[in-house]
């Protein structure tokens, strides 16, 4: 039912995602592992990165990637929504 | 009594199509898909429909002004199923992302209709009490666009039998609506107030459901995210 290519969404999810489950909560995200994990390309990541990081929504520490309140909060409104959707049966 | 009922149902309904609103505008803010743009626009047409259901209840016959509600309720109501299903009818087909803000179109949206409820006002034509024949023509078009969604969400939920887990909310919430219009038709017909009063209940339970979809879709994420750290 749903197209093959993701949206814009779905790689931000992705990558926001992939930041939490590879240590962003704790600032020790590595950026190769959360590009690998978010399935994109190392220069697309970087652009995402250099966004999410004017956004306020990731800091680059020495230890690696932290993941901001902000970014939390923005991660939790995609699922919330992504999820809404998908319950209405409207899965994009 | 019966009217102080309807007043109050009525009411309920504006408040929580107006959270519905507002929950839909949130999603498409963060999806920005084009296709989800008849969900906030659709339950906003639903909410002027019920608002202009609320005043032909305080004015229940004036002329003119009476038609010019009548007319308003009827063909918002329509207008906003008719861009819920479009919604479902595009879902999987277009992937498009916009930029277009909700309150620039919501604005256009109410001035529009503002401004047809002047001219229809003003325009004081007695041709426009066509509409109370028309009424049960505008009920059947919602109930073919509701058919429509119900057997999208079924058939959806029969493609999804891996992860179909609160699917079945959806359809139940879209078939209390089409149990509110059904009701609606038969009052038409037999002029019974349980007919009345159960389309206005259905039509509550129908926007209840919709707003408890999103409580469980967000109670979801958060045991997600608490599940991560």
């Amino acid at each position: 039912m749903t197209a093959g290519k993701r949206s814009k969404v779905d790689i931000y999810s992705a990558v926001l995602d992939s930041i939490c489950r590879e240590g962003g909560r704790e600032g020790t995200a590595s950026p190769t592992r959360v590009a690998h994990r978010a399935n994109i390309s190392y220069d697309r990541f970087l652009k995402i990165l250099d966004h999410f990081v004017e956004l306020g929504w990731v800091h680059k520490t020495d230890a690696g990637l932290e993941i901001t309140l902000k970014g939390v909060k923005c991660y939790s409104e995609i699922k919330k929504t992504t999820e809404f959707l998908r319950r209405i049966g409207l899965s994009i | 009594m019966l009217q102080e009922l309807q007043l109050s149902l009525g009411i309920i309904s504006v408040l929580l199509v107006v959270i519905l609103v507002y929950l839909f505008f949130r999603v498409y803010k963060t999806q920005r898909q084009i296709i989800l743009l008849g969900l906030p626009l659709g339950f906003l047409l639903l909410a002027i429909s019920y608002f202009f259901l609320g005043i032909h209840l305080f004015y229940p016959f004036s002329g003119t002004l009476s038609y010019a509600l009548m007319w308003l309720r009827v063909v918002t109501q329509t207008g906003g199923f008719l861009l819920i299903a479009i919604s479902y009818l595009l879902a999987g087909r277009i992937k498009r992302e916009t930029k277009l803000t909700i309150p620039t179109i919501s604005l256009a949206l109410v001035l529009s209709v503002t401004l047809a409820f002047g001219l229809l006002d003003i325009s004081n034509n007695p041709g426009l009490s066509i509409i109370y024949q028309l009424n049960e023509l505008f009920v059947v078009a919602n109930l073919a666009l509701l058919s429509y969604i119900i057997i999208f969400l079924i058939r959806n939920i029969q493609l999804s039998r891996n992860n179909s887990t609160g699917l079945i909310s959806a359809p139940v919430a879209f078939t209390a609506f089409w149990i509110g219009q059904l009701s609606y038709l038969i009052w038409e017909f037999i002029r019974s107030d349980i007919a009345l009063v159960g389309s206005q209940v259905a039509r509550v339970s129908s926007l209840a459901i919709f707003i408890y979809i999103y409580y469980l879709a967000s109670k979801e994420a958060l045991s997600d995210d608490s599940g991560q750290t």
